[in-house]
């Protein structure tokens, strides 16, 4: 029987290892018409990825902070995404 | 540059003498994020070759708030590449039907009488990358199957000078071949769900960063199902043979 999996090894090698997955998969959380997709699902990789950008691209600790529980707040109230991150300002 | 409000083009360098030294392409780089501006710069995409690699490393050691990205396109199309070397149903048929597409286009009396039965429909489509190409073309020839063997039955090829030829008796054998056209369907599985990614990421119409993820994940599911579909026939017929009788087994 024929298996996908050698595909899928060949798919996750050059996947996985080579290109690099934290601006995909925060691009995949912050994008509404993935994120209020039924199949939407934030799992592990995602959610690393995500702190990945952030604390990549905000310098300031308490700014990373606040970005993480604020996203965390609209998790948990009502699922709703509104992100509106400009530099040095949290709205 | 790509920016929401838009694609610029920055310059372009010469960069012949220096493209292959990493740190030379470093420095090339790291001036332009210069010239731009750190702070407007969240992304460098290069081919993914091995001092690009190496540059794009150092970039992001220097400037810590970019991400350094191999060209998705590119890397979906070594996927593709892989196939090809590594996978031995796919290392045998590509060049098959390479070799029916090649004998019959450099011979005008066959691409005649190809049109004849394939009314008027060709064999190759341009690709967006040098290996979805080679897919392509397996795609082609499935959906011309039946011209094809026609073709090579037909009276028109069993009495011209080209089906006494070496070449012509192989190609006639690889057409007249059960395990080959099933082994193009097995190709096109794992091949077809990668394409459709290489024409989001390849497309100009919107920025793709969003999309990226989701549409690689559901390629790999779509390859899963594709290949799992075989399976699921054995499973309802095993339910069927048995009644009631519950299985989670598969």
């Amino acid at each position: 029987m024929v298996s996908y999996l050698p595909l899928w090894n060949i798919i996750d090698e050059r996947w996985d290892k080579q290109l690099h997955r934290p601006l995909h998969a925060a691009g995949y959380f912050l994008n509404p018409q993935m994120h209020y997709r039924p199949g939407f699902k934030a799992d592990l990789e995602v959610k690393r990825g995500l702190m990945e950008c952030i604390t990549r691209m905000v310098e300031d600790e308490d700014e990373q902070t606040l970005i993480m529980f604020k996203l965390m707040i609209l998790e948990n109230e009502q699922n709703v995404l509104v992100v509106l991150w400009l530099p040095g300002q949290l709205i | 540059m790509n920016s929401p409000k838009g694609t610029v083009f920055l310059k372009s360098i010469n960069a012949s003498s220096i493209s292959k030294t990493a740190k030379k392409v470093f420095e090339m780089m790291d001036s332009i994020v210069e010239e731009v501006g750190k702070e407007n710069v969240i992304q460098v995409v290069t081919d993914n070759a091995a001092n690009y690699k190496v540059a794009g490393h150092l970039l992001m050691t220097k400037r810590k708030r970019l991400f350094w990205t191999p060209c998705a396109a590119h890397c979906v199309d070594l996927m593709l590449e892989d196939y090809e070397k590594k996978i031995p149903i796919h290392e045998e048929t590509i060049p098959k039907g390479k070799k029916i597409t090649t004998f019959i286009y450099s011979r005008s009396s066959l691409i005649c009488l190809l049109q004849h039965f394939t009314k008027g429909r060709d064999l190759v489509r341009p690709g967006v990358t040098r290996f979805a190409t080679s897919y392509l073309t397996l795609g082609c020839l499935h959906e011309n199957k039946g011209a094809l063997i026609r073709m090579f039955t037909s009276n028109e090829w069993k009495s011209s000078k080209f089906a006494k030829t070496n070449d012509g008796k192989i190609v006639e054998d690889v057409v007249l071949d059960k395990e080959f056209w099933k082994n193009i369907i097995t190709c096109l599985k794992g091949a077809l769900p990668l394409i459709e990614v290489l024409r989001l990421v390849d497309s100009d119409q919107k920025p793709t960063m969003g999309f990226i993820y989701e549409a690689m994940d559901q390629a790999k599911e779509k390859i899963q199902k594709a290949f799992n579909a075989v399976k699921k026939k054995v499973f309802y017929l095993f339910i069927f043979v048995n009644g009631k009788q519950k299985t989670n087994s598969m």
